[in-house]
């Protein structure tokens, strides 16, 4: 645990509290996975929750109700996808699962397994605790932190009927030191779930992984980690009966005047949130998705907001530090948190050793001296 | 494209080139003053042979300069590597030779490093072929005042500073301070320094005590020893990659120190540097074994 160390943040960046709902676009895009099939025809009314396509692991269903008009070509986290395009008709039609209509008051328990099972891929019978991780490592992706804070009341009543309905001991919350609005509200609310426990983490990056915050815990393996936003879907499908259409993002970054938080209709258009509700102080800027350390420079054109981006940090553009030789100076292998020595990565028989053990969460280029991007070397393998 | 991590660490080369000139100045000012203002307040020199140890020191930031110009790199290491080595050598020495020798030698070894990417200590090879070309002169390290036994000076004075040795690099306690200042920053290699230091002075202790050589206490008191161990041996860019790998160098650094200083005095420790870097690929193979086990 004494390798993983506080992350010396940009000041001029500042995420703001205040949540904007934007979940009405004329349009949503979905993008297709590889290899997968599409169950849907053009011109199709669908309602949400109507599966669009298929791949071998599971189904994607629409996020709104309307009409299918085709497929078009969009940018995604993962590159360049064709996407399925919906016009919404802001009906919000749903279509109705009946084994998904559970009263949570009245839960009963080998439906509520198999629900969770199904939907979450989690086997909640075999757990005796149950952590609730509202970490976020990014800085300035405060994602699961916000979670926390606008649904806490949800989170410990579902909490709460989870550890009754399985007879778990032990629920742990877990928020970070600096998150004192929510350490605030949670000391004011624990004392009506005496069986619910606050934990305090200091703010070290790579925490909120489950593998470090289990380690930091000391917790017995089979404890299971929830993290903030999918307690939230579980919250929206057992208690609600609402499949997920939704998602916080945060929208910051240096070169934006107006950094907020919005709550959006998965399969939005960034360029369509970008052109309603902020305002770019400079021409010559970067879109940075996911965080300013593990996450990927993006082009704004066409590219649509899907299930796995939590955060746009908008940077004003700057030169990269030309990287220097290098001074031996040991600090990345002193600093990986999995024991991997950067330097020896053009090493091919040790590149092949370590790709998989890598977390990728670039602290060996964040703490170089001389601006070596040991990234180049894990993604393409390269040999100086 | 620019690629991540977009964030970075406070501190970079940058912060620990300016440790390494925090550090040495206040060795350079002792050193002004033990070479120059100190000889020339009790009429031993004249005033312009006091400003000798200035006149070195602007010299090596020229020539530092110049090389970097050349090379063009960041003048700042050139200088750093310039001014280092000045801070050992001994106030006889030829005030036009050494400008040439300084210049030749570093430019010698910045065209070696930059053609055949070596990884040799800069500073303790420049240090030897400046040795080498001013051996053909008569070369002393002692000043005037040593020469003529002027001040009865006890290990105390010795650790302040007034021990014989190169212009700049003998008193002990600016180099402690400098060596905390270093160890603040966190791309110092700090363990070779604090290993070879550590069993240089064990060594020496033993000695003492198993041969009653009283003389080596006055080795263990003088700081051109620590000077070159500190600033040369745990230089910018020499050394193992690893923190093991540092603590061995320094380990074979402390010891090869040990017996050069025996053999050859003030020199010895600049040989010891220069062949504790030839293990440096050795060291690197041995610590690296760890990792690369499949």
């Amino acid at each position: 645990m004494e390798k993983l160390i506080e992350l010396v943040k940009n000041e001029n960046v500042i995420v703001s509290s205040k949540i904007i709902t934007y979940d009405n676009p004329d349009t949503i895009y979905i993008p297709l996975k590889p290899v997968s099939t599409i169950l849907i025809k053009q011109n199709e009314q669908i309602k949400i929750g109507t599966p669009l396509f298929k791949t071998k692991e599971y189904i994607e269903t629409s996020p709104i109700s309307g009409v299918i008009s085709g497929l078009k070509k969009v940018n995604t986290l993962n590159g360049l996808a064709n996407a399925i395009e919906i016009h919404n008709d802001f009906q919000e039609k749903k279509l109705i699962k009946s084994q998904v209509k559970i009263n949570l008051n009245n839960l009963p328990q080998d439906k509520l397994t198999k629900l969770i099972a199904l939907q979450f891929k989690i086997d909640i019978t075999k757990t005796n605790e149950i952590i609730l991780n509202a970490i976020d490592d990014e800085p300035y992706v405060l994602i699961e932190n916000f979670y926390l804070l606008n649904y806490y009341e949800e989170f410990l009543e579902l909490l709460d009927k989870l550890a009754k309905i399985y007879n778990i001991e032990n629920i742990t919350i877990c928020v970070k030191s600096t998150s004192g609005e929510n350490i605030h509200k949670l000391m004011e609310c624990l004392g009506m779930y005496p069986n619910i426990k606050l934990k305090i983490i200091p703010n070290l990056y790579l925490l909120g992984k489950e593998s470090f915050l289990k380690k930091y815990l000391n917790t017995s393996s089979n404890a299971l980690i929830i993290k903030a936003s999918l307690l939230y879907d579980m919250y929206n499908l057992i208690k609600r009966n609402r499949q997920k259409t939704d998602k916080l993002i945060i929208v910051t970054g240096e070169a934006l005047k107006n950094p907020s938080i919005f709550k959006v209709r998965i399969g939005l258009k960034l360029e369509e949130l970008l052109n309603n509700y902020l305002d770019i102080t400079s021409q010559d800027i970067v879109f940075y998705a996911n965080g300013l350390m593990t996450g990927h420079e993006i082009t704004v054109k066409d590219f649509i907001i899907t299930e796995d981006i939590d955060s746009i940090i908008c940077m004003p553009k700057k030169a990269n530090p030309k990287p220097l030789k290098c001074l031996n100076c040991g600090a990345c292998t002193s600093i990986c948190p999995v024991g991997i020595s950067p330097i020896l990565l053009s090493n091919s028989k040790y590149y092949n050793k370590v790709k998989d053990k890598c977390l990728k969460c670039g602290l060996c280029s964040y703490i170089c001296p001389v601006y070596i991007n040991f990234n180049d070397y894990l993604q393409g393998g390269k040999n100086e | 494209m620019n690629k991540l991590p977009v964030l970075h660490y406070p501190k970079n080369i940058k912060s620990l080139i300016n440790s390494y000139y925090i550090a040495l100045i206040p060795l350079l000012i002792f050193g002004f003053y033990k070479n120059g203002l100190l000889l020339y307040f009790n009429n031993l020199i004249n005033f312009k042979n006091a400003l000798i140890p200035i006149y070195y020191y602007i010299i090596s930031i020229l020539i530092g300069f110049i090389i970097s110009k050349f090379f063009k790199e960041d003048y700042k290491i050139n200088i750093l590597i310039s001014l280092s080595v000045t801070s050992t050598i001994s106030i006889n020495s030829n005030i036009y030779m050494y400008p040439l020798i300084l210049f030749i030698a570093l430019f010698i070894i910045k065209y070696l490093i930059s053609k055949y990417n070596l990884n040799i200590n800069s500073e303790s090879t420049i240090r030897i072929i400046i040795l080498l070309s001013l051996l053909l002169n008569t070369y002393s390290y002692l000043n005037i005042a040593e020469k003529l036994n002027k001040f009865n000076y006890n290990l105390a004075d010795i650790f302040i500073g007034h021990g014989v040795g190169g212009l700049a690099n003998t008193s002990l306690l600016i180099l402690i301070i400098s060596l905390i200042i270093l160890s603040l920053n966190k791309f110092y290699k700090r363990n070779i320094a604090y290993t070879s230091i550590i069993s240089f002075i064990i060594l020496n202790l033993i000695s003492i005590f198993l041969f009653k050589n009283t003389e080596l206490i006055n080795i263990i008191c003088n700081g051109y020893v620590y000077f070159a161990l500190i600033f040369m041996g745990a230089n910018l860019t020499t050394g193992p990659h690893h923190e093991k790998g540092m603590t061995i160098y320094g380990l074979i650094l402390g010891i090869l120190t040990y017996i050069f200083t025996l053999i050859f005095k003030y020199e010895g420790v600049y040989i010891a540097i220069l062949l504790s870097s030839f293990f440096i690929p050795l060291i690197n193979k041995f610590t690296d074994r760890k990792y690369l086990q499949v």
